[in-house]
């Protein structure tokens, strides 16, 4: 006797139902196991495994207080624009913490030596998270993570710099090499963020498998944002020359400059000082006249014998431990610190950790 | 939005799909149902670009009331020709001011020695498979032929996301019927097993083959464009090239018809193993199905096709095949391509015509050799056209061909895209892919009918043909493909668009 098959045991086209059933639960399944793989390593839910999890960050020599953050083989890549703007990882929860904040571009992830900083911070038990962006000139983007993330440190240190364009204006541009593109971060949400820093890495990771060898990039720190520049050979030379400065540079700050200036430091909050990081075209009477038009005390050290890794505004070690003493001596002076410091310190400050 | 990225795979296409069937289970009109793709649709093409939705919007309704217009007019009348011409001018001069306005300043500039700016136009996504397929439907309308004048169904049959983008182009007696129709509407599970499967194998193809060679192609024609190439580099480049864009665009059409599948609506397959092709007319007839045939039923007949003499014909052809190059870019290297393909259509059926007349030659076509070098000859002229498809310039394309052809330079070590045994490899890889496999017709369509067959091809040589079931073989292979195409976007970045956008 023929065993008689249920009408629905067959789809429409002649297949057996439970095969089908069982053939999408195994495609789903895999899937979902992959995409679960994928998410722990993001969000660091398992940190043991998130080590060796390749959607996760990339933590040079295993030192899980930092990641890296510039690299690319082929393309120079940055990841922290997609970390700060879509607050992937702890970088903005740490950024909150601190007293101190220091925004502009790569010139000043250059200019303030670790080592100064962590004595200030250590010093002076207050916490500092320099939080400049390699690539982004602009301060819109930095304002749009402060914005977006409530960050309200006591005092703010602006670099306002007017190299291509000024620190005070609405570009949202990112310059890497010779490439100006607006910043992809800006222009897709906070899930496409988590999905592109976890391709970065793999994509990293990929390049650093073909070539045989790890790409030290440029690492940074989770806890204050310094960039470990260790890795470039020229950051220690001993012959790096000197910045020949363009002193007969003709520059004075804009109105626009001004208006932006002002309205920046209104929705930040908090008590500023300003500087300048010297360059080859650094410009020290606009930054004085945006200064005194705004009330913001300015610390700018004399333009002389400053070395650098590449001969512009990206100073070595020996540059920015100069420029960082005098910052940081000039700082201790002025009267913007010093009402902060009347304020008590935060109670979790302990000097920054890592280094 | 792209079919491969994880917004599209994991919230657009759920939703729509959800939506759509729960729809039919809860209203017995089907028009809710073909509302809902229709705007889901426009939702995809808006994630793009909302400033492009009202001009696809303004083109829909312009040409459904121009259609509605001239179906009520008497037929023959002067009134419904004025009308016609109106609506076929509208749209070629829109497609002509998105698309080819700083083409002609460009022209003009080079031609007068004038510095006239370019407009700043942006181009609206897939203006060309929207005018196009609203193009046929019109010619068709002044014809006589479509009766549907279901303003709901005209508008999911331009806008229906799977082919918005890219195509196919789509005919409205093959789409319009199937839109809410009673078999279709509900929920099948085997019909969504099936899509996922083409839609796996079709993401791979994009994300994984087309995008890898990418990588050997872009390197070789940005140097050409800038300076002198060795001869294995411009190999390396137009060969990975010439295999990127199938697998790119053959990817992207497998991935419509397994989105469509899901939805229960049959798409026209586009492609049938072009590179199989052993003619450049068969070439024709496997690659970028749906434009040859929008080409010859709409522009080659009403030129007057073969019916006027060899010489009329090789003219129509030239004719065709030109403005098919220009549509598919603004260049004169695209004028160049298409260009080629009318001289290659008129020398195969100069060929064909010789060939039959001399018996010893006719002997020979049954044989191994002779369709092992019609295979050669054929896909040489191809990648011949590829480069100035690809070549930003003349004198790029000029290079690359200069170094493609100094033999006596030839040398497979001289190549520095990224390694020269890695590119012979992975090219000769793509090419047995190309020559050896079997597509998505020969793996679904003798058993599920998943898709419409436009031309009758006759079934090429494969080594096996894989027909679909749903075994755990099947569902690893679905599993892994997908897989890698997932990673394979992550890695990239979600900045790798389909080829065939720009057109």
């Amino acid at each position: 006797m023929g065993v008689v098959k249920s009408p629905e045991a067959e789809t429409e086209l002649g297949c057996d139902f439970g095969k089908v059933v069982l053939y999408l639960t195994v495609i789903a399944g895999s899937i979902l196991l992959l995409s679960l793989y994928a998410f722990a390593g993001y969000t660091q839910v398992a940190p043991a495994i998130v080590s060796q999890n390749p959607f996760g960050p990339i933590y040079p020599n295993n030192d899980h207080r930092w990641y890296r953050d510039y690299g690319g083989r082929f393309v120079p890549e940055i990841q922290d624009q997609e970390l700060f703007y879509h607050n992937v990882g702890p970088s903005v929860s740490e950024a909150k913490k601190a007293d101190i904040v220091i925004l502009g571009p790569s010139f000043v992830s250059y200019a303030f030596d670790r080592d100064v900083l962590r004595k200030f911070g250590d010093d002076h038990r207050l916490r500092l998270y320099n939080m400049s962006f390699i690539g982004i000139r602009g301060g819109e983007f930095s304002l749009g993570v402060i914005e977006q993330w409530k960050i309200r440190p006591k005092l703010w240190i602006i670099n306002v710099d007017d190299q291509i364009i000024h620190f005070f204006s609405r570009g949202m541009d990112l310059t890497l090499g010779p490439k100006t593109v607006v910043i992809p971060a800006t222009n897709h949400g906070r899930l496409q963020g988590f999905v592109n820093v976890a391709g970065q890495n793999l994509r990293w990771r990929l390049e650093d498998w073909i070539a045989g060898y790890a790409n030290p990039g440029i690492p940074r720190n989770v806890a204050n944002g310094n960039v470990n520049l260790d890795g470039n050979p020229r950051y220690r030379a001993p012959d790096n020359k000197s910045i020949v400065f363009d002193t007969g540079r003709v520059c004075h700050a804009s109105k626009e400059q001004i208006e932006i200036g002002r309205n920046f430091i209104q929705k930040i909050g908090g008590q500023v000082v300003f500087t300048l990081v010297p360059h080859s075209q650094a410009c020290v009477q606009q930054a004085r006249e945006l200064a005194a038009a705004l009330g913001v005390e300015l610390i700018v050290p004399p333009f002389d014998n400053f070395s650098s890794v590449d001969g512009g505004g990206h100073l070595d070690k020996k540059g920015a431990t100069k420029f960082s003493d005098y910052f940081f001596g000039e700082l201790e002076k002025s009267q913007t610190f010093k009402r902060i410091s009347d304020s008590a310190p935060r109670a979790s400050a302990a000097g920054s950790p890592g280094r | 939005m792209l079919f491969t990225q994880y917004n599209f795979i994991f919230l657009y296409l759920p939703i729509t799909l959800i939506g759509y069937f729960v729809i039919a289970r809860l209203a017995r009109n089907p028009l809710y149902q073909i509302t809902w793709l229709a705007g889901a649709s426009l939702v995809f093409y808006g994630v793009w670009n909302v400033k492009f939705v009202p001009i696809i919007a303004v083109s829909i309704i312009f040409n459904y009331l121009m259609g509605f217009r001239m179906a009520h007019l008497p037929p023959g009348s002067v009134a419904r020709k004025r009308a016609f011409l109106v609506a076929i001018v509208a749209n070629l001069a829109a497609l002509a001011f998105f698309k080819y306005t700083n083409f002609g300043i460009d022209t003009l500039n080079h031609l007068t020695g004038l510095h006239v700016q370019f407009a700043k136009i942006a181009l609206p996504l897939g203006i060309s498979f929207f005018t196009f397929t609203q193009i046929a439907y019109l010619v068709d309308v002044y014809s006589g032929y479509p009766n549907e004048r279901n303003f709901s169904k005209y508008v999911l049959f331009v806008t229906y996301f799977p082919h918005l983008i890219a195509g196919p182009i789509l005919h409205h007696s093959e789409m319009m019927p199937q839109f809410g129709a009673e078999e279709n509407r509900r929920f099948s599970v085997e019909r969504f097993a099936i899509g996922l499967t083409i839609f796996a194998i079709g993401m791979f193809k994009k994300a994984v083959i087309a995008d890898g060679l990418a990588l050997l192609a872009d390197p070789v024609f940005t140097n050409a464009s800038k300076g002198a190439v060795t001869s294995g580099d411009a190999w390396v480049g137009v060969l990975s090239y010439s295999l990127q864009i199938y697998f790119d665009f053959s990817g992207y059409s497998d991935m419509a018809i397994g989105l469509s599948t899901m939805f229960r609506i049959k798409l026209p397959f586009n492609f049938d193993s072009p590179y199989k092709a052993q003619s450049i007319v068969e070439f024709w007839r496997r690659w970028h199905i749906s434009l040859s045939r929008f080409l010859r039923d709409y522009l080659y007949i009403p030129l007057g096709g073969n019916r006027h003499g060899a010489a009329m014909r090789n003219f129509n052809l030239a004719v065709t095949m030109l403005l098919g190059g220009l549509w598919h870019g603004a260049g004169w290297t695209f004028v160049v391509w298409g260009g080629l393909h009318g001289v290659y259509l008129v020398i195969n059926h100069y060929w064909t015509r010789t060939f039959n007349r001399v018996p010893v030659l006719k002997s020979l076509s049954k044989t191994f050799v002779y369709a092992l070098c019609s295979l050669v000859i054929t896909q040489l002229a191809v990648v011949v056209a590829w480069v100035f498809f690809r070549a930003d310039s003349f004198s790029a394309a000029k290079r690359l061909l200069a170094a493609m052809f100094s033999f006596g330079a030839f040398d497979w070590r001289s190549t520095s895209a990224i390694g020269g045994t890695y590119c012979a490899v992975a090219i000769a890889v793509g090419y047995a892919i190309c020559i050896l496999m079997p597509n998505i017709i020969d793996m679904f369509q003798p058993q599920q009918r998943v898709g419409l067959e436009i031309y009758e091809n006759p079934r090429p040589f494969s080594l096996a043909r894989f027909g679909w079931s749903p075994s755990v073989i099947w569902a690893i292979t679905t599993t892994l493909l997908l897989s890698a195409g997932l990673i394979a976007t992550l890695v990239a970045g979600g900045i790798s668009p389909f080829l065939y956008f720009q057109f």
